[in-house]
């Protein structure tokens, strides 16, 4: 028994272990020979996604409603603002 | 017909010059800027805008509103360059894969200057010479916007032979490499304001759970940038994205001098399916980061990226291109943030060796550790009552997180590494380069 603790050790510590020296390997590689490879995310163009509303843990049924009960969709604050001044500007 | 922009003092052709942002004679050494050019050819101000200012505060500005103000009938939305959109009489497809060249004579020489179907200048072979296909520019389309090239010719080549001397695994052969062609090319792009809002039902599972997630969100791209050269690697032109736009100017034909360019020939119509594919797949990913849990998937959506302003701009870019092992790689820099794009091969012996040397480090520790982690886990098995299969299924789970956090992800990661190898080795881009006339 004490024996297949120790071969069932060093063969899941030899795996693991060159899993890890090769990770640590590729990453070195990559920061060393990769010159350039991130792309552009939204904030690159602009301010990003703006999340209006948000909501976690719902039932199928309870997402269904919020999705289709026919509210207007709801701009967010930026959105909104622009618009309002905009409409200020012309009522003057 | 080409044109070339002389200087009014000796007769010798004008190029721009990145790091004095002028337009410099190497002949008389004289320099003008854009505003003293216009005045000496008596051209008018391009929009009535201040000369040198972005253009995004003028011709730009103009034509891009939110929806909000669209709605309100504020200003118009949508495309003003569709009426003067004029393409070559080929295709644009009949024309993939083939490079039609056509013949023009130089001003200066009267040499003959063979450039491709989209070149919108390049030099003389003979004399050397900065040469612009105006009449090209003219027949086609004029681009709206253009940012001038930051970063010259020396400083490229200095970033990249900086950043390739401070690679641990980068070859010798690599590090004193011989530049083989370094190109400052200015590539079409399309820039499109686009606004994508939507309410999204995302699909996750925390626990044993599954549930839902509810998400109204919305987001304006500006100058989303969509390049518009088919015949340029997209995986490329995306990798080189952020272009600082705040900083682009209104057209002018002097800029080209002394660069090569091209001109579209990936329409805007294709450019706007393009841009609004990206735009869905960067709005979804964000979101996606905002939803708890694991396999997260998305369920609902009805996200229509609304186009709302789009513009044809030339942008800088600097493409060097070295022999190693007899394969080209070409290298890229965005020629005004500096961004460096390219990826090169590693020393193999260098890798495995310290590849061996971890192994021998971290292998011996691991298997005390979990020789010690085995008897245990037996010795709960043995006597731990009813309760006892429960850790073992922790410990089984928790060698399957690890073997999947070491090999699974050092593998994808090899893998992305070898694509972005074979990217910068990759024959088109290298073509692309390569097919100009030489100074």
């Amino acid at each position: 028994m004490g024996a297949f603790y120790w071969i069932t050790g060093i063969l899941l510590g030899i795996a693991i272990g060159a899993g890890l020296a090769l990770r640590i390997v590729v990453a070195l590689i990559m920061s060393s020979n990769d010159i350039g490879d991130s792309s552009g995310t939204t904030k690159d163009f602009g301010h990003g996604v703006t999340i209006c509303e948000k909501k976690n843990g719902l039932s199928r049924k309870k997402l269904e409603k919020r999705l289709y009960s026919g509210r207007a969709f709801i701009k967010s604050r930026r959105e909104a603002e622009v618009y309002l001044k905009q409409r200020q500007d012309r009522q003057m | 017909m080409t044109n070339q922009i002389k200087c009014p003092g000796c007769g010798w052709t004008l190029e721009y010059d990145p790091a004095l942002k002028k337009f410099c004679c190497i002949f008389c050494c004289s320099a003008y800027t854009v505003d003293e050019l216009r005045n000496m050819r008596g051209e008018e101000p391009v929009n009535a805008a201040p000369l040198g200012a972005p253009a995004g505060e003028t011709a730009g500005q103009a034509r891009t509103d939110s929806p909000a103000a669209a709605a309100a009938g504020a200003l118009p939305v949508g495309n003003t360059n569709r009426d003067r959109l004029a393409m070559p009489e080929e295709g644009i497809r009949k024309v993939r894969g083939t490079i039609p060249m056509n013949v023009l004579t130089c001003r200066s020489c009267g040499a003959e200057l063979m450039m491709n179907h989209v070149e919108a200048s390049s030099f003389c072979a003979y004399c050397g010479q900065a040469t612009i296909a105006s009449e090209r520019i003219e027949d086609w389309l004029e681009p709206d916007t253009i940012i001038p090239f930051e970063v010259s010719r020396e400083e490229a080549e200095r970033i990249i032979r900086e950043r390739l001397y401070a690679g641990d695994f980068i070859p010798e052969g690599i590090k004193n490499f011989q530049t083989d062609r370094l190109r400052g090319i200015y590539i079409p792009y399309w820039l499109f304001d686009i606004y994508c809002a939507d309410t999204q039902g995302w699909y996750y599972k925390s626990g044993k759970y599954s549930y839902y997630a509810y998400r109204a969100a919305d987001c304006k791209l500006q100058n989303f940038t969509t390049e518009a050269s088919a015949r340029f690697n997209d995986e490329y032109s995306v990798k080189l994205e952020p272009f600082d736009t705040s900083k682009k100017v209104p057209f002018h034909e002097a800029y080209l001098s002394g660069f090569y360019s091209d001109r579209f020939d990936v329409n805007d119509e294709e450019a706007e399916n393009l841009a609004r594919l990206r735009a869905v797949k960067l709005f979804d990913d964000e979101v996606k980061a905002t939803v708890p849990g694991s396999n997260k998937k998305l369920e609902y959506t009805e996200l229509k990226p609304e186009i709302l302003h789009e513009e044809y701009s030339m942008l800088p870019v600097w493409f060097m291109t070295f022999r190693y092992e007899d394969n080209p790689y070409t290298i890229l820099v965005n020629g005004q943030t500096r961004k460096m794009v390219g990826a090169v091969p590693y020393v193999k012996r260098k890798a495995i060796a310290t590849f061996v040397a971890l192994a021998a480090i971290f292998s011996p520790i691991l298997a005390v550790a979990f020789s010690y982690a085995n008897y245990f886990m037996i010795q709960i098995l043995l006597h731990g009552g009813e309760d006892s299969g429960k850790p073992l299924g922790y410990y089984i789970a928790f060698i399957v997180v690890l073997f999947s956090w070491t090999w699974v992800a050092a593998i994808r990661k090899y893998r992305h590494m070898k694509q972005c190898i074979g990217l910068t080795c990759s024959t088109s881009t290298n073509r692309f380069v390569k097919e100009r006339t030489d100074r």
